[in-house]
């Protein structure tokens, strides 16, 4: 499965100040997402990760959105990433 | 980007996915609109718990930023209006917003956009790119007015002549004066800010946990400032943080990101933190604190300072000469940091603060202690002070 | 002057203006009596045991008495205990002000009549989704003896004792006992959120101990509530709405209709209070209410607010004080015209009131008659319903009808009549809440859940003032023309 993480409102900076990633998954078919960010947050961030992460959940304050639409629609934190799927997380807490 | 190697024994292998491009729409079949009943939802409001499609979360997002608009009486015809820009995502919306409701409903308003450049390289500089963009897009004039030409110091100078403590105290004394200035240059005669709800909200729990009753009065008000200053108002007041964000995604609007590089504010963000997860549980939360704020009834012994005008630049204050030219005063003279932490502060806490049990965090034995906690929201709170301050003289 | 010149170094200041409290060393003996060892730091003074509880039990005298009317009349005070730290501590420090034990200062304790009472929640395991039933008998039996431990304290402190199950907000026929226990555990069910099943709780302990106040002949309540709860208390209330309430559930007093509830440990850290428990050697049997719901990861609202309070008095330990002294700036308005929430009993705020009137307008206008002629037979207030177990069968409505006890969550609650926050937490009900009264021809419902009747007393003797306001303005009008 390929996904492709958008990262924007600041949080690109812990993702190596890149926007966009695609993360390919060879063997697997879906993920579920709490599986999923914590790969992140383990692999893919440098430092600070507690920003990202908190409690095995997305930080309180990061907005998710599954293929453009808020994540709370398709069940948060629980919902199963499949192959094509679009994730794009914007801070909410930067700047004002 | 294949670094899958510590998933590749988990799961086992199936075969080639047949369906890859279906799934997504399928997952949601059932979920339509709650407004319109029609289009996919992208989107539930945190006030309502509604799942809404984006057109509808167009409309009513706008709606009932003009209903609060006009149920508070934020502008007459003619009014000439001054956004306070910072580049940042809530004054960007904020742009866009005025200007859509501006034509939309025939406000009959003049808008200009107003950035004050505090001269912080690396992230001011950059934020003002932004604005200009702004200007570009929304065709409104733009004045950017920055403290070198104001004050003759630039925030850089200024962390340079008395470090990371208190800088932001400077900066909030400063903005706020600079705003009113700019605006006046601007010919306009009202300000609007881009707080949002949970700015507010956040605010409340700050000068609650401060046990700053005078700013705990006043940061709730919608519209502050007046009989001198401009008045300055919060059209995103019950406006949420994630809808502005969600606004500005989708309508693809170009803003700016990066947190100022002297503010990091350990207080407030304790306090930001606790919001995030409060909102976690109960998404209501926001409205639910504003709600309670508003509904604060506070003793009336409480004093406001008697307003008056500074001796020597002539702005509103509470004392002999305004925080501003006194922070000046110091500056110039080299004894900024020494004075910082023993008397400008001090008396500027206790301006805001009439009860002399100082109801700040701090244990009262150490002076070095006394400190502004969370001036990074200052443009609501002098003005609505001395708005107070004018009406309470009066009544006693 | 300008050592600090690196401008990206921000870690030595960075603006962190929470100062944490200094860790210096104590001075290791009593500021007081300069002789004997200390053992606790009382606010910033080091205190031995003897200053300490001579003090706070001075403290506390204090807070008890500014609230009497007339040194004359014997002072009557319920004490409210749970069984934690806190309340314990109250009982003993009651008994020291008045001289239990037939010692020293007899002659206050004819002044004073105190009794003791706990509301018993045990029914309210089965709702706490606790694994095993290994589980649930470990919890009944720390329950029980938390129950005894209670009464030979008061026992020995010649306080009568009353251990009034939570199920009694229901009435309190012992025949019917285990449908009440249904019904209790039933509404409990029936919120989603862990923060609205703790909320429901403390309005019906609440109500209870006031009904039990009124039925023993108290019209004073005494709570064990210490300064870290009320702190807490504050930012919760706050983040759910009741603003306008806050000053009364955070302050030292609260008049509650007749009955006066005091918070006379509200000076006290919990971190005090420990300390005193701890020398005394009481044993703490301690029930974690406000953990009794938590069932899942992201927790309730109060034990947020619980956390976050805990973390910032541990950095600085001016925190609850602080924030208890912003409380002392805030005042809840109360007048003749103050309206109680029919849930709570919180005071409803000037717009609420308003919105009451309009609705009470609109309802004469429509179906005045249908919608009142329950009101007959629940004028009579909430102290018909006695909480004692042992005088019920002199009740007028419990033997009617057992569903008069006890009435459809969501249905017959005017919704005007409650606070802003109560109707938050009707909103929190997993049945889509039915707004105003609606004949009951859906069959739809298959366990009715269940608020106590007190509820709809409330609601519909409110209702019923205005609508009688209504017509005595119309009436005037009338006259007028």
């Amino acid at each position: 499965m390929k996904v492709k993480i958008e990262m924007t409102g600041g949080l690109e900076i812990l993702f190596k100040n890149q926007k966009n990633h695609t993360y390919e998954f060879k063997d697997r078919d879906t993920m579920p997402l709490r599986e999923l960010v914590v790969w992140m947050r383990d692999t893919q961030i440098q430092e600070r990760p507690e920003l990202f992460v908190e409690d095995s959940t997305v930080r309180p304050g990061i907005l998710v959105l599954i293929n453009d639409a808020d994540w709370e629609l398709d069940g948060g934190i629980e919902y199963i990433v499949e192959d094509g799927d679009t994730l794009s997380f914007i801070s909410t807490l930067h700047g004002g | 980007m294949d670094n899958n190697n510590n998933n590749g024994g988990t799961t086992p292998t199936t075969t080639t996915t047949t369906t890859t491009t279906s799934t997504t729409t399928t997952k949601r079949v059932a979920k339509l609109c709650e407004l319109c009943k029609v289009q996919r939802p992208v989107l539930k409001r945190p006030k309502t718990g509604q799942m809404i499609c984006k057109e509808c979360f167009y409309q009513i997002f706008e709606d009932e930023i003009h209903n609060t608009i006009i149920s508070n009486n934020l502008f007459q015809r003619g009014d000439r209006v001054a956004i306070g820009a910072s580049g940042g995502k809530d004054s960007t919306v904020l742009a866009e917003i005025m200007t859509t409701l501006n034509k939309r409903h025939d406000y009959g308003l003049d808008l200009f956009l107003l950035s004050i450049d505090e001269g912080i390289t690396g992230y001011r500089d950059d934020s003002l790119e932004t604005v200009k963009r702004n200007q570009q897009q929304y065709q409104i004039p733009l004045k950017i007015l920055s403290y070198k030409e104001l004050y003759n110091w630039t925030m850089d100078e200024i962390v340079a002549e008395i470090g990371l403590k208190n800088n932001c105290t400077f900066c909030g004394v400063f903005r706020r004066q600079a705003l009113d200035r700019g605006a006046v240059l601007l010919g306009a005669n009202k300000i609007v800010t881009g707080h949002n709800a949970d700015d507010i909200a956040e605010t409340v729990l700050m000068n609650l946990l401060r046990g700053d009753i005078p700013r705990l009065q006043r940061c709730i008000n919608i519209v502050t400032g007046s009989e001198g200053a401009l008045p300055r108002s919060k059209p995103f007041k019950y406006t949420y943080q994630k809808e502005i964000v969600m606004y500005a995604y989708f309508k693809k609007l170009d803003y700016f990101t990066t947190e100022c590089i002297y503010a990091p504010n350990a207080y407030r963000g304790h306090a930001r933190d606790f919001l995030k997860d409060l909102e976690a549980v109960r998404p209501s939360i926001i409205i639910d604190i504003i709600q309670s704020a508003e509904n604060f009834h506070f003793r009336d012994e409480i004093k406001m300072p008697v307003q008056r005008n500074c001796n020597l630049c002539g702005y509103i204050c509470s004392n002999e000469i305004c925080m501003a030219c006194d922070f000046l005063k110091n500056l110039n003279s080299g004894k900024a940091k020494y004075a910082l932490n023993s008397n400008s502060l001090k008396n500027y806490n206790k301006s805001s603060n009439n009860n002399n049990d100082n109801g700040t965090t701090i244990p009262d034995t150490t002076p070095t202690n006394i400190s502004a906690i969370g001036f990074d929201h200052p443009l609501q709170q002098q003005q609505q002070q001395q708005q107070q301050s004018s009406s309470t003289t009066s009544n006693s | 002057m300008t050592d600090n010149n690196q401008l990206t170094c921000n870690t030595e200041d960075a603006g962190d203006n929470l100062i944490p409290t200094p860790k210096k060393a104590v001075k290791k003996t009593c500021v007081r009596c300069k002789e004997k060892p200390s053992i606790i730091l009382f606010r910033t003074d080091p205190m031995c045991w003897d200053c300490y509880h001579e003090m706070i039990i001075k403290k506390f005298k204090l807070n008890v008495t500014r609230f009497r009317d007339n040194k004359k009349d014997v002072e009557r005070l319920m004490l409210a205990v749970s069984g934690g730290v806190s309340s314990r501590v109250m009982m003993d420090l009651v008994s020291h002000f008045i001289g239990g034990n037939g010692s020293k200062g007899t002659k206050a304790k004819l002044f004073f009549k105190v009794c003791v009472v706990h509301i018993n929640i045990s029914c309210l395991d089965q709702v706490s989704g606790r694994a095993t039933e290994q589980d649930h008998l470990d919890h009944a039996q720390r329950q029980a003896n938390l129950v005894r431990s209670l009464e030979e304290a008061a026992q020995q402190y010649e306080f009568p004792f009353y251990n009034i199950p939570l199920e009694n907000i229901y009435g309190c026929d012992e025949s019917n006992k285990k449908e009440r226990q249904q019904m209790l555990i039933d509404s409990f069910t029936q919120f989603t959120s862990s923060t609205s099943k703790e909320d429901i709780l403390e309005h019906f302990r609440n109500q209870l101990l006031f009904e039990t106040a009124h039925s023993l002949g108290f019209n004073k309540i005494l709570f064990g509530t210490s300064s870290n709860r009320l702190a807490t208390r504050l930012l919760s209330s706050t983040s759910k709405g009741r603003g306008y309430n806050v000053p009364n559930e955070t302050n030292m007093v609260d008049q509650h209709k007749d009955i006066r509830f005091i918070q006379p440990m509200r000076d006290f850290l919990l971190k005090e209070i420990h300390i005193y428990h701890r020398k005394m050697s009481f044993i703490d049997y301690t029930n974690h209410n406000v953990l009794l719901f938590n069932n899942n990861s992201k927790g309730s609202i109060n034990a947020l607010c619980e956390k976050f309070i805990n973390h910032l008095q541990d950095i600085s330990n001016q925190t609850i004080h602080t924030l208890l002294r912003s409380v002392d700036k805030l005042v809840s308005p109360i007048d003749e015209n103050s309206v109680s929430c029919s849930i709570c009993c919180a005071n409803l705020s000037e717009q609420e009131i308003k919105q009451l009137e309009q609705y009470s307008l609109a309802l004469k206008s429509s179906s005045s008659s249908s919608t009142t002629t329950s009101t007959s037979s629940c004028k009579s207030s909430c102290n018909n319903c006695s909480a004692s177990s042992s005088c019920c069968s002199t009740n007028n409505n419990n033997n009617n009808n057992n569903n008069n006890n006890s009435i459809q969550l969501t249905n017959n609650i005017h919704k005007p009549t409650l606070c802003y926050s109560c109707n938050q937490l009707l909103r929190d009900v997993k049945q889509p809440p039915v707004l105003t009264v609606v004949p009951s021809d859906s069959t739809t419902t298959p366990t009715p859940p269940t608020l106590p009747i007190y509820v709809q007393k409330n609601s519909t003797v409110l209702l019923k003032s205005y609508q009688l306001r209504n017509e005595i303005k119309d009436f005037l009008l009338d006259d007028d023309e």
